[in-house]
């Protein structure tokens, strides 16, 4: 054993595990890798925002999923000690990656409801002036609430206006 | 270390690389901006993963803390921009 050690670079080789770990070991750190490398393949190649949203969120959790796995089994069993520091950064991304794919998924449908909502606006005003850079959803759905009501009763279109899950017409 | 895990930590690398060249790609090509915010988060996550990935091979639990601190200020940024896509603006 320390032949081999000496033979061998010092910063790849330095610890030892037993042989069925590192078997499992590398088949977690290439199922992750390959499992990574599709979701990523997925973002690529989807055609519309709300199919590339997949990929990437179930790839990367998947994936980092079977990284620390293999990582906690290396150092557990090259330390011989329990090393539970992995579980962390394991359930911080089994937390955050849903939360992240879910703010990214209203973000994309409010712009894509606030782009319709203004152009509607905007073809039933005749003043192309309201761009969709600056008008967010709240923004279109007052206008829209607005331009409906003939006579226009202000508090009614501010009331229209907190209900940002209202469709167009 | 036998040389099988030494192999196994390349190749993980190397589909890590690859995903990350992905996610460039459709950072610089994507058509709105929230396909640019999600290659960031896949970006970043996948940093995450080549550190630990690291740490494996030069057997040194010091590159745990960087992809940490990558993981937390990474999903920090992610919301914060999908905050500003959604509002328009951050803190309200």
């Amino acid at each position: 054993m320390n032949m081999q050690w000496s033979m061998m670079p010092p910063t790849l080789y330095a610890s030892w595990v037993p042989m069925w770990v590192e078997i499992l070991i590398t088949v977690l750190l290439v199922a992750g890798g390959i499992i990574t490398l599709i979701g990523s393949l997925g973002l690529l190649r989807m055609n519309d925002f709300f199919q590339r949203l997949h990929g990437p969120s179930m790839g990367n959790t998947l994936g980092s999923m079977c990284i620390l796995l293999g990582s906690l089994l290396f150092f557990s069993f090259s330390r011989h000690e329990l090393v539970f520091h992995e579980v962390l950064i394991l359930l911080f991304v089994l937390l955050t990656a849903p939360v992240v794919g879910m703010l990214l998924a209203r973000a994309a449908l409010y712009r894509k409801q606030g782009v319709a909502l203004s152009a509607q606006v905007n073809a039933r005003n005749g003043a192309p002036d309201a761009g969709p850079a600056r008008s967010s959803a709240a923004d279109a759905l007052a206008q829209a609430a607005v331009a409906r009501a003939d006579p226009p009763a202000p508090d009614a279109g501010a009331a229209d206006s907190h209900h940002p899950s209202r469709r167009p017409e | 270390m036998s040389p099988i895990l030494a192999w196994g930590t390349a190749l993980a690398m190397l589909c890590f690389a690859v995903a990350m060249l992905f996610a460039l790609i459709r950072l610089f090509r994507g058509p709105a901006a929230q396909d640019r915010v999600l290659a960031l988060d896949t970006m970043y996550m996948n940093a995450m993963m080549i550190l630990l990935v690291l740490g494996i091979r030069f057997d040194t639990m010091l590159y745990f803390e960087v992809a940490l601190i990558i993981a937390m200020l990474g999903f920090v940024s992610s919301v914060a921009l999908a905050k500003f896509l959604l509002r328009g603006e951050v803190i309200e």
